[in-house]
């Protein structure tokens, strides 16, 4: 990890100069390698801002002018396409009336100068308006980009808008383009419409979106021809016109056959066909070029369509059936299966609960009845949900969050991140102890958690878990350095004095004293240690 | 302006292409006579918003306006006009609207505008469906749609998905169209590099456009000097990195559309939400979008204090012309940059809040452990946590994916097991989005256990080059992107990390915290600086597809009339598959530095949560 002990020690002993918050942006930020977010003047704090002081500034900014004031010249030029109230829903009937498009009108900032600024530019500068429209006027018969506008010209606005020289050489060259284009079309009109164009042309024709014909490719060559042509020329329009035209013109036999040496006409045909929803020919096509991977994806796909669990889960396990001989595809087989096996049981689950509930008598039930249908759910809500309303149930229970930790191999961690969420939200603290305590060979027990102790604890800690509990887990925190500044954080005073006695640190404990309560026990006890003699401190 | 004139040469004019498309549209409309309504495509929504209002549909006979849904239009008059992204589901979904007014008897006169192009599939759809000759069809070419004076975006952040993931090249003509525009507005660009198979493609394609458009006289002076053409799948790494430049982050945590951003009311002070705008044009935001986030409030907080000065001068005014020119020339500049500065206050207050919850530090850590390559077993670690505790879906993929992007896909045991956990806690119905990912290279299984078999597999891909074979293997092999290779080889991740200097920073790793420097970016700079791939082949070879080079040579450059002395200087970078906003930093970063100007062109402005969900499988 980053940060050396040395660090560590010394973002431990600065916890106590500063207060709690500032401690931690500024020990977050000690121990990130990079320097993250460091701000020179402030020091510490997050992403270089404390958010005390940004709020400050900010509430002041906003009191200087009242923050509605500020922002009130807004409310005319805001509405955009993606406010929906303003773009009536064809089912709703309503629409925009001419009225509402006035204030609707959008202004980019440009504009916004107040108005006052605009006249008195105005007045002071009229020559340079009309000097450029002047300029302009050459221009203007070339056919210059029309600037349509609506709201009032500024004079930056119309200073901008005159255009310099290589605009007007712009245009003259567009009008130059403009002829050549329309020679050319003439040239094209006059060749005869069923003589076949070398298909080079006609693949050209389609992507300059020009009339053409394939009609007159009548010949396989032909046909194949212009579908490389297309697929060198590199347009997907062009290739999936040539490869649609190929597919009605040959028999099947003969378009699997070059349709297969082609990969990049493969891609289009099947964009196409996904896209024009022909899913059982994209199936017969995926099969026939033997990638039963993509027919397996196909078919799950269309297997989630029922929007209930148990018709999903029928036609999932469909899908496992068919696809039960395919070695290499067994991994994502097995997966589906425990896709179905899981739906299944949480029907199963949720039906015994509806009566569980229904009886009233089931206390968890009772205080908080569940707030969404269990089906459908992810295998980790499940675990959650399960080990919060059926934590104590034996393993042979179907819905006993054991069961499925050992039915759906859940990971250890997995399960103890689930089971602790569920049972600190319960504040069942005696079964949390349960959960990390494990027996060892000789019937002697031992905390233990695979997560760490610093996650039990910060679960613990966002559970509001009493002071006690919290210092319970935290003496398990093994390195003193993390011990420490979590303890200091959550006010865990006694763990904070015997990790400092750990680490003979004297002056550090010294200084922690003013953190402790006046005449509280924590106190008494922070300076027994100090008048303790038999330690040897380090300062 | 004042402004290009500080900031070295001048870059062309943006807003020419926005003037364009909307006469475009404009003529369109009025090509139908009398009132209409206005059909859009909900994907059209935000990006038609930079080029034409309401107000200005209006003037021009539109009446009501819907957006394009699965439901019939009610009401309205016998004109309806579709505006929409060239798309098969699309013209089925009109072509369904056109049946139904048929069978209620309804009788309209039907226009189609596509955009960027009329799509000859699309026209065989209409067809098929039998509501050809019903419809008039006509093409609006709105592609590169300017968002700033350097920044251009398609808007089309679909062709990530269509392309890279299946193959598709329907908007490829597209793209090359848009730079077609750009060299007939602004001159042809003598210089263009590419790396990819894409950017081959696409120059192919304007070659041949340009060529279908005859030689032209040099009438247009050339104002760009460099095309720089570079696929995504080159970079996988970059847009995956949590962003911590300001406007990167406004895009990670507000999400920014088309150049616009919406603050809600934890960021207004107000009960109200406010859209703005984000742009070169507004000072305050100018100064601040390419820092470091740890390097924003120090400077608004100063800001803040010498607003209050300026204010504080209407005390001393005294006169009544002093006054007169305070409250006509001052004030509502005054207003302006208050308002500015209350809102972007605001927002990194929101930004602080929201990333001092939680495990940023230890995300943070994880992510500069992969792009290092040092403690990849914590990394996963963290990884794996994240799953069991069911964090964020998007985020867990993304760093899923740049765990394997990183590492060059990930071992057996370790790629089954995040696998099996993924599945676990966010559902079985994701093997759907992890099939995508491993078709696009992003999170796969590493094929051997060693990586001498990463010759191996070349070596069979290179004899095995055509029929079904490669396509098979295409699917299967990940485009290894070599990251750790030429990372090394580009100095991708600074030795001094420790008093890495992020206030004025001399490095462009300043955008990652000192971190790492983005590949794409930093490949860029290499090839700009040789003029060439002379030099970096080694780097080239690494990475997926081909590299090329067209330079016009030296004499002849410079000699047509009317060229931009600067033009050498200005630099076209189009990213085909998207950029994010840490790019675009970087990019102006690295112009600062050596001189250039650098104009950003890109399918779509992405980040790591839009990369990702744009190729979800499953809702």
């Amino acid at each position: 990890m980053a940060g050396s002990k040395k660090d560590q020690a010394r973002m431990a002993a600065a916890a106590f100069t500063a207060d709690d918050e500032d401690y931690w942006e500024e020990s977050a930020v000690t121990a990130s390698k990079k320097n993250m977010f460091d701000d020179e003047e402030e020091g510490f704090t997050v992403l270089g801002v404390s958010e005390g002081k940004a709020a400050r500034l900010s509430s002041a900014l906003r009191s200087t002018v009242g923050a509605d004031a500020l922002f009130a010249d807004e409310d005319n030029d805001d509405i955009t396409w993606e406010t929906s109230s303003n773009i009536s829903n064809s089912s709703s009937h309503g629409s925009i009336t001419s009225s509402e498009y006035r204030s609707a009108r959008y202004t980019p900032p440009a504009n916004r100068s107040g108005s006052l600024s605009t006249t008195s530019s105005r007045s002071t500068a009229p020559t340079v308006t009309l000097g450029g429209s002047q300029d302009n006027s050459l221009s203007v018969q070339f056919n210059k980009p029309k600037i349509t506008r609506s709201e009032p010209m500024s004079l930056e606005d119309a200073i901008v808008d005159v255009p310099a020289k290589q605009v007007t050489a712009t245009e003259v060259s567009k009008l130059e383009t403009e002829i050549q284009f329309l020679r050319r079309q003439v040239q094209l009109g006059e060749r005869a419409r069923w003589t076949s164009l070398p298909v080079k042309e006609t693949v050209k024709r389609i992507i300059l979106g020009q009339p053409y014909s394939l009609e007159a490719y009548k010949s396989l060559q032909d046909k194949l021809a212009l579908m490389d042509a297309a697929i060198k020329m590199h347009d997907g329009d062009a290739i999936t016109i040539t490869v649609l035209f190929l597919k009605r013109t040959v028999k099947k036999s003969i378009f699997h056959q070059e349709l297969i040496k082609r990969p990049v006409a493969v891609n289009h045909l099947i964009h196409f066909l996904w896209c024009h929803y022909d899913l059982d020919e994209l199936e017969e096509l995926y099969k026939m070029l033997r990638r039963m991977e993509d027919v397996f994806v196909l078919k799950y796909k269309q297997s989630l369509a029922p929007s209930q669990a148990a018709g999903r889960a029928q036609s999932i396990a469909a899908v496992v059936r068919s696809f039960q001989h395919d070695s290499s595809l067994a991994p994502d087989s097995t997966l589906l299966l425990e896709q179905c096996t899981l739906l299944q049981r949480q029907l199963q689950i949720q039906e015994e609960d509806k009566k569980i509930a229904a009886g009233g008598k089931h206390p968890v039930f009772r205080d908080h009845p569940p707030k969404a249908q269990l089906p459908l759910t992810p295998l980790t809500t499940t675990l959650y949900y399960c080990s919060f309303y059926h934590y104590n149930e034996s393993d042979s229970s179907l819905s006993s969050p054991l069961s499925i930790k050992r039915d759906f191999q859940v990971s250890d961690k997995q399960y103890t991140w689930s089971a602790l969420n569920a049972l600190a939200k319960l504040h069942r603290w005696k079964e949390i102890e349960a959960l990390l305590t494990s027996k060892n060979w000789f019937g002697g027990t031992k905390m233990k958690a695979c997560i760490g102790f610093e996650k039990v604890v910060e679960i613990l800690s966002k559970q509001k878990a009493p002071i006690d509990i919290l210092s319970k887990y935290l003496a398990y925190i093994e390195d003193p350095n993390e011990r420490l500044a979590l303890a200091a954080k959550h006010k865990c005073h006694r763990i904070v004095v015997d990790t400092l006695i750990q680490l003979k640190d004297r002056a550090a404990l010294e200084d922690y004293r003013l953190k402790t309560p006046d005449y509280s026990l924590e106190r008494q006890y922070l300076i027994t240690a100090l008048n303790n003699s038999q330690v040897k401190w380090k300062n | 302006m004042a402004v290009s004139a500080v900031l070295g040469p001048k870059l062309p004019d943006l807003q020419y292409l926005k003037r364009l498309a909307r006469d475009q549209l404009v003529h369109l409309l009025e090509s139908l006579p009398g009132r209409k309504d206005l059909v859009i495509d909900p994907d059209l929504m935000t990006p038609l918003d930079r080029i034409a209002g309401a107000s200005l549909l209006k003037q021009h006979g539109v009446d009501k306006i819907f957006k394009l849904e699965r439901t019939k239009i009610h009401g309205g008059c016998d004109q309806l006009v579709y505006l929409v992204r060239s798309k098969l589901t699309t013209t089925k979904l009109i072509a369904d609207q056109i049946t139904a007014d048929i069978r209620d008897a309804r009788k309209r006169k039907y226009k189609i505008i596509m955009t960027p192009r009329r799509l000859q599939v699309c026209d065989m759809v209409l067809e098929h469906e039998g509501v050809f000759g019903l419809v008039s069809i006509e093409e609006l070419h709105l592609d590169l749609i300017p968002l700033d004076r350097d920044l251009l975006s398609m808007e089309l952040p679909q062709f990530f998905r269509d392309y890279f993931l299946h193959g598709d090249q329907t908007w490829l003509a597209s793209i090359a169209k848009s730079l077609v525009n750009i060299q007939s507005l602004f001159g042809p660009i003598p210089n263009v590099y590419g790396q990819g198979r894409c950017a081959k493609m696409v120059a192919d394609m304007v070659e041949m456009m340009m060529s279908e458009q005859g030689e032209r006289q040099s009438s247009v002076g050339c104002e760009i000097g460099h095309l720089f053409l570079i696929d995504r799948d080159v970079d996988y790494v970059t847009p995956l990195c949590t962003q911590v430049t300001y406007e990167g982050l406004l895009d990670d945590i507000f999400g920014i559309k088309s150049g616009s951003v919406e603050f809600g009311p934890d960021v207004t002070g107000t009960d109200k939400s406010i859209k703005i705008m984000l742009s070169g044009e507004d000072e305050v935001f100018r100064a601040i979008r390419d820092r470091h986030f740890s390097n924003v409030f120090g400077f608004l907080s100063a800001k803040a204090k010498e607003l209050q000065t300026s204010y504080d001068k209407r005390h001393n005014l005294k006169s009544v012309q002093d006054m007169k020119q305070f409250v006509s020339e001052e004030l509502s500049n005054l207003k302006k940059q208050h308002k500015a500065l209350t809102l972007h206050i605001g927002a990194c207050e929101t930004i602080t809040k929201n990333k001092s919850r939680g495990d940023f530090e230890e995300q943070m850590r994880t992510e500069h452990g992969l792009l290092e390559g040092v403690d990849v077993r914590e990394c996963i670690n963290f990884i794996e946590e994240s799953i069991n505790r069911q964090h964020s879906r998007t985020e867990v993929l993304r760093l899923l994916c740049m765990l394997s992007s990183t590492q060059g896909g990930l071992p057996s045991k370790d790629y089954k097991s995040l696998k099996t956990q993924f599945l676990q806690s966010y559902g079985t119905e994701h093997l759907l989005t992890l099939h995508n990912l491993k078709k696009l290279g992003l999170f796969v299984e590493q094929q051997a256990p060693d990586a001498t078999t990463n010759k191996l597999t070349d070596k069979m891909a290179a004899k095995l080059t055509d029929g079904m074979a490669s396509l098979q293997l295409q699917l299967q092999l990940p485009k290894k992107s070599q990251f750790r290779a030429v990372s090394r080889k580009l100095n991708l991740i600074p030795k001094s990390a420790e008093n890495f200097e992020l206030r004025n920073p001399n490095d462009m790793a300043y955008v990652f915290s000192g971190a790492y420097a983005p590949l794409s970016c930093k490949l860029i700079e290499q090839v700009l600086q040789r003029e060439g791939w002379t030099g970096v082949e080694d780097i080239a070879k690494l990475l997926p597809g081909d590299n090329f080079v067209h330079l016009k040579a030296k004499s002849a450059r410079g000699k047509s009339a009317g060229s931009n002395p600067d033009s050498d200087k200005i630099v076209l970078v189009y990213f085909l598959g998207g950029c994010s906003y840490t790019e675009v930093s970087a990019l102006r970063f690295l112009g600062k530095q050596k001189g250039y100007r650098f104009l950003v062109a890109t399918t779509a402005l992405i980040n790591g949560g839009k990369l990702i969900e744009s190729v979800s499988g499953w809702k």
